[in-house]
């Protein structure tokens, strides 16, 4: 779905991504796992643009991202932050429809799924309530609900569960393998914790480079 | 680039946005509001004024102030001469007996002109009004004529106060234009500023850079058009209020048609959705190019 060939990026002087070779298959549930400032943060940013390379040669589905205007590569993805992003001043449901509004979809068909995707979560009960009456780990499903509205085939998160405790932090990674099964979506996931419970591909990165990739495949 | 949907999003999120900063939208209302019925009266004054003018321009009459004893003679000489429409005498006495009844009551006031001497005139009527300068440059150097008066001098004068005021009230509403830009302009980027979060996630949520300045360019022209309405309105009653009832009283001198009036609510409306519009335009410009 995702390729990468011999990628770098540069914050000025400072290059930040070398030489990275990368590439995420349709369906894929990945993990990029590596200390901090090792790039990964800058990697999942230039899967959605948000900094561009210097050289290399990255492609979705086969296209070259250049090709791409900046909100044609982002509709075919769903992103989630670390800090949630959420607008304080509109409701659960109203956060949630923002990503239907912004591709234009009609009305009721996207309340209709954001309603669905709500009570998939568990926040049926919290559609006109204000981020700030909810628990981060709940903001972090109205969220997640929120990148998937629009049917991505791609999810990327960066550190999504930095903000939250231990338990619920493990809650969120297991919401969101059972929606990339449930939705057919792959999803990469920039993680500072081990989660070998789940069912993913793991990718180190190091000083900038993608320096491993492995599989855990639990035996249910 | 966007569908109807689209732009139904795009009309409420501009009605909220409008609402977040009806401070500085009413501060930008305001401003264009002046500017905009400054130039509505002004130009109402001008279309006025100029209908005066082309009647004073129009008049065909000329008049000479001459020295005692000299008056027969003079009207004699401009009677022969091939310019020359007709020749009235006009006595100091005559004219004094013309502006007495302004005097009703107050007849102390007209002795301090009957004390001094009021110079004999003769008025003459000439084929052409454009040629009235030549001949009054002529009779300036014929012995025994002291003054000149034609009507193109009048409106010589009243037309260089014209242009000064005008000078002065085009200066004026540059400065309020200038003013509304730049609190449009301000009223954005701060907006741009309030609601980044909001922009960049719906950025991130793919929508078309272009989709949302155009909720910015929506706000920017309903701030103009309101400006502008209103000043159409006041523009509107100057006119019923002012205008009209001057020209029913002196419809020699000048007159405002209706189609004017349209013309410069149109020029109102043009001007003050455009400029509005701009300023919005010019705000928002480089942080959604930037994405």
């Amino acid at each position: 779905m995702i390729t990468l060939q011999n990628v770098a990026v540069a914050y000025g002087e400072t290059p930040v991504l070398q030489d990275v070779h990368f590439a995420l298959p349709h369906g894929a549930f990945a993990f990029l796992r590596g200390r901090s400032g090792c790039g990964k943060s800058t990697f999942l940013k230039l899967l959605y643009r948000d900094v561009e390379a210097q050289s290399g040669e990255l492609f979705i589905d086969g296209v070259p991202m250049q090709q791409l205007q900046k909100f044609e590569l982002r509709r075919k993805m769903g992103i989630i932050f670390q800090s949630f992003e959420l607008i304080e001043q509109k409701t659960v449901l109203e956060n949630v429809l923002l990503a239907g509004k912004a591709l234009g979809r009609p009305l009721a068909q996207i309340t209709e799924e954001a309603e669905r995707l709500l009570a998939r979560v568990g926040l049926s009960d919290k559609l006109h309530m204000f981020p700030a009456q909810l628990s981060g780990g709940q903001q972090q499903r109205v969220a997640i609900v929120r990148a998937l509205l629009n049917k991505p085939k791609l999810l990327l998160a960066d550190e999504p569960t930095g903000n939250l405790d231990e338990e619920t932090a493990a809650d969120i990674f297991q919401l969101l393998h059972e929606l990339h099964e449930e939705e057919q979506i792959a999803m990469l996931i920039v993680t500072h914790q081990s989660h070998e419970h789940i069912d993913a591909t793991t990718y180190w990165m190091e000083g900038g480079r993608i320096v491993e990739q492995a599989a855990t495949k639990l035996h249910r | 680039m966007w569908n109807k949907q689209q732009l139904s999003y795009i009309v409420d999120d501009a009605k909220i946005g409008l609402q977040r900063n009806k401070g500085s939208v009413l501060a930008s209302v305001a401003l264009l509001l002046i500017a905009l019925t400054l130039i509505g009266s002004l130009l109402l004054a001008r279309a006025y004024l100029s209908d005066a003018l082309d009647y004073v321009e129009s008049q065909l009459a000329m008049k000479v102030y001459v020295e005692d004893g000299l008056v027969q003679d003079v009207a004699d000489i401009l009677a022969h001469q091939t310019y020359t429409d007709d020749v009235t005498i006009e006595t100091g006495q005559q004219m004094l007996e013309q502006i007495a009844f302004f005097f009703n009551g107050k007849e102390h006031m007209l002795e301090s002109f009957t004390d001094g001497s009021v110079p004999d005139a003769v008025k003459f009527t000439v084929h052409d009004a454009s040629y009235m300068k030549t001949i009054s440059e002529q009779l300036h150097d014929v012995n025994g004529i002291v003054q000149v008066v034609y009507p193109q001098q009048m409106a010589s004068i009243i037309d260089e106060a014209l242009t000064t005021v005008e000078r002065l009230s085009v200066a004026t509403v540059i400065i309020f234009f200038a003013l509304a830009f730049g609190i449009v302009y301000v009223t954005f980027h701060l907006a741009m500023y309030q609601r980044e979060k909001e922009l960049r996630v719906k950025l991130f949520l793919g929508m078309d850079p272009r989709v949302v300045r155009l909720q910015f360019l929506v706000e920017g022209s309903v701030i103009g058009f309101i400006g502008s309405f209103i000043a159409i309105v006041l523009t509107v009653m100057l006119y019923n209020v002012v205008f009209v009832p001057l020209q029913q009283a002196m419809p020699y001198l000048g007159s405002v048609a209706r189609s004017d009036v349209a013309v410069i609510c149109i020029v109102q409306l043009v001007s003050g959705v455009v400029i509005s519009l701009l300023a919005s335009y010019m705000s928002t410009r480089v942080m959604i190019a930037n994405g």
